[in-house]
């Protein structure tokens, strides 16, 4: 599977931060082509749609497991270097985060379908929990890169199933109403929750099960990639902010 | 430098107390952030600013602006550099302390300069970064600024 090779290849560098510079990141399996597409049972299906082809970056949020198997391999990774290197201290070895082996990027194509006027991207995934990381480019221009670390949404993507996350508003698509700027003057990025005004996706999906995404809101993360930084603007019932704290609307939680 | 040193740091200044009469000005103080206005000041406030926010301690404004500065220290990392990776990085302070309820407020260029870095390479010392945040955390919750809120 493609995505498990550009795994394979990823290389980041990492400050004593936990700031990274990708030098690969995944590159999401996109399903193009024409007529109805094959399912496989064993992965899963995000669905979005952008008004211009563009390139956006998820984050799988890494499992319990995989985060108890990252400390017992940063354990071993410890013994190992403390051999080499009796006077390391446990503070000061550092592994890169797991959650930089867990981003996928979109490209601009293949497209999946075109409708009312919007280009609908299908990405096969693995099964997990994913956050709307950012807007950021893997074989794209590369300019003015966003990451949404001040607030974003997570969703579910299970086996087998297409699950439908809306329209993502990229900051200079010209239709709708502008929304208004960000503390530093420039446009915000916005999602449109699959409801009303998203149209659902055509014939090519027929007997596929299609859900619409459940969000929760995320709170902020690191800017790994060392791009702007700003938040998806409030979405109902789904995601507010008291100033720059998170909230999580439905279950009242207050995010760090 | 690291956010451990920087805290470790911190630790170490005395309580902000206002140097009584006849002591040596506290070399943690802000500068004087008065100054008479003129139109070619104003063309560089975009560039030299400084935040204030009302009924804030100084322990909220050093701990937000060690937040934002994080954020946008990041951008040493990202794929810009040079002067793009400057405008980066204040946009994202500006970002990350707007969202935090800062206002902004232009400086002329000296006086930006005497609490703040657009230093890349070489980043300031550790010494200079401690006593800039901290100038800045006392700037950002101090006295309400004489001039007009930066839009």
């Amino acid at each position: 599977m493609r995505w498990m090779q550009s795994v394979a290849v990823l290389a980041a560098i990492v400050s004593a931060a936990g700031t990274a510079r990708a030098q690969e990141i995944a590159q999401a399996e996109q399903i193009g082509g024409s007529g109805p597409v094959q399912i496989n049972p064993t992965l899963s299906y995000v669905l979005f749609r952008l008004a211009q082809k563009s390139e956006m970056r998820f984050l799988r949020i890494p499992t319990q497991a995989e985060r108890a198997k990252q400390e017992a391999n940063r354990a071993f990774e410890l013994v190992r270097a403390q051999s080499k290197n009796p006077d390391l201290t446990e503070a000061e070895f550092q592994l890169p985060p797991l959650e930089l082996y867990n981003f996928i990027n979109t490209t601009m194509g293949p497209v999946f379908d075109k409708q009312d006027g919007q280009y609908l991207y299908l990405i096969a995934v693995r099964p997990g929990s994913y956050v709307i990381y950012g807007h950021m480019w893997l074989s794209g221009p590369g300019d003015a890169e966003t990451c949404f670390c001040l607030g974003t949404v997570q969703f579910d993507a299970r086996a087998g199933q297409v699950v439908d996350i809306g329209r993502i508003r990229l900051n200079d698509d010209w239709d709708g109403t502008p929304l208004p700027p960000n503390p530093a003057g420039n446009r915000p990025f916005a999602l449109i929750p699959p409801g009303p005004g998203i149209v659902p996706p055509g014939d090519r999906l027929q007997g596929v099960t299609i859900t619409p995404a459940r969000f929760h809101a995320t709170g902020k993360m690191p800017n790994y990639f060392g791009a702007l930084i700003d938040r998806l603007p409030p979405i109902p019932g789904v995601l507010d902010y008291d100033r720059d704290t998170v909230i999580d609307v439905a279950s009242g939680h207050r995010l760090p | 430098m690291a956010r451990c040193c920087l805290i470790v740091a911190l630790a170490a200044i005395p309580v902000l107390a206002q140097p009584a009469l006849g002591q040596a000005a506290d070399p943690y103080d802000p500068p004087s952030l008065t100054f008479t206005p003129d139109a070619a000041a104003a063309q560089d406030f975009d560039k030299y600013f400084y935040f204030h926010r009302t009924e804030t301690s100084f322990a909220q404004a050093l701990a937000d602006i060690m937040e934002c500065d994080n954020f946008a220290r990041a951008t040493d990392f990202g794929m810009f550099s040079g002067s793009r990776q400057l405008m980066t990085r204040k946009a994202n302070l500006r970002v990350c302390m707007g969202y935090k309820g800062y206002r902004r407020y232009g400086l002329p260029r000296a006086i930006w300069q005497s609490f703040n870095s657009d230093a890349v390479k070489p980043e300031p010392t550790e010494a200079e970064r401690t006593r800039m945040v901290i100038q800045q955390a006392r700037a950002a919750s101090g006295p309400l600024p004489a001039q007009p809120e930066l839009k």
